[in-house]
């Protein structure tokens, strides 16, 4: 069922809220009983145990990390732009996980290691050297736990962050 | 009716919403396991994942997709060999995947609901997030509850949608309220206003 209307020069057609989802899941369903106070229980949980295991998770990722730059410095210039594209992937998983938990200074880094895997303004060795840079930051960062810049540690690394 | 639903079994339920397909597109896995592992602890079972904008578009046009869960980032890292111009692989974010699934003429489905997440501190407005199309937005970090509220407003969605030139997405009112009960009216405001003007000659 919609409705037209006359908008000035537009027109804007109007339809009635969408039930699909309500007519697969069946009227008889209660949400309640879906999302009790038991299963959000759970799920957060779950959300909990993601949080609370997110810098163990960093530090194997950052490990990977390193083997991904070792193995980019050996390769020649013609693989280089893949194991860039490898190197975005990556850091994006964990820029994502930052990002959710709202761990900002990870996210920063991450930021940048990612502009400078996809910019081309500058050449190989010096991306490379720029990376592994950030890298040492997220080193540091990810083993001392520093959430954002609250801290003095995490001010310095700000500041050094923003001269990237 | 209140029995009828109480007597339903937990499986019973989770047969009903393993038939609703759910897609997560996000850049980062970790994320979109987590969000994933979040669902089916809800009892949702149908979960497609998509690493950026292009596969997500792949997904939608491939798939019956009932609801979409869209980060603000989508880049596309990887040159997929099948993308077939250029503005296809410029679809970067979840406001520009949201414009287009509204408004493309391939699009399967232009009404899916939309949830996009977004990092605290984005720099894009409520408003043009919301002028985008999206039927709700979660600001990260966020809980399993937020999670659930948002899931509830889709299905029991009470908004129109809007179909227009400029603007293709649910009503922008988000509370459907009855006029106020005084009868001020904006109509009758403005001819109120007509009024003291033809008679002060003032404004």
């Amino acid at each position: 069922m919609k409705h037209k209307i006359k908008q000035l020069d537009d027109v804007a057609t109007i339809y009635k809220p969408d039930k699909a989802l309500r007519n697969v899941i069946g009227s008889d369903v209660s949400l309640d009983t879906v999302f009790s106070p038991n299963v959000l229980k759970m799920a957060q949980q779950l959300i909990n145990e993601a949080r609370d295991s997110s810098f163990e998770q960093f530090s194997v990722d950052i490990k990977t990390l390193d083997i991904m730059l070792v193995k980019i410095a050996q390769t020649g210039n013609a693989a280089h732009s893949a194991a860039f594209v490898d190197i975005a992937e990556h850091v994006a998983n964990i820029k994502g996980v930052a990002e959710f938990f709202n761990y900002r200074l990870v996210s920063n880094v991450c930021k940048h290691i990612i502009k400078y895997c996809e910019t081309t303004h500058y050449q190989y060795d010096t991306r490379i050297g720029l990376i592994k840079e950030l890298t040492n930051i997220l080193h540091v960062v990810i083993k001392e736990k520093i959430n954002d810049d609250s801290n003095v540690i995490g001010r310095k690394l700000q500041l050094s962050l923003d001269n990237f | 009716m209140r029995n009828a639903i109480t007597r339903l079994s937990t499986a019973a339920i989770n047969k009903r919403l393993e038939k609703i397909q759910i897609l997560i597109i996000d850049n980062s896995i970790h994320t979109s396991n987590l969000i994933k592992a979040v669902l089916e602890k809800f009892g949702f079972s149908k979960i497609l994942v998509a690493r950026d904008a292009y596969e997500g578009a792949k997904e939608l046009r491939n798939n019956s997709v009932h609801i979409v869960f869209a980060d603000w980032e989508l880049k596309v890292f990887r040159n997929k060999a099948d993308i077939p111009s250029k503005t296809d692989s410029l679809l970067l974010n979840g406001m520009q995947f949201t414009k287009s699934v509204r408004h493309s003429a391939n699009s399967r489905n232009p009404f899916v609901p939309i949830v996009l997440s977004i990092e605290r501190g984005n720099p894009c407005s409520k408003d043009s997030l919301r002028d985008c199309g999206v039927n709700s937005i979660l600001t990260k970090p966020f809980d399993a509850a937020t999670i659930a509220e948002r899931l509830i407003n889709i299905i029991e969605e009470k908004r129109l949608f809007i179909k227009s030139a400029f603007y293709r997405g649910p009503c922008r009112r988000l509370y459907l309220l009855p006029p106020p009960a005084s009868g001020e009216r904006r109509k009758s405001i403005l001819r109120l206003a007509n009024l003291n003007t033809n008679h002060s000659g003032a404004l």
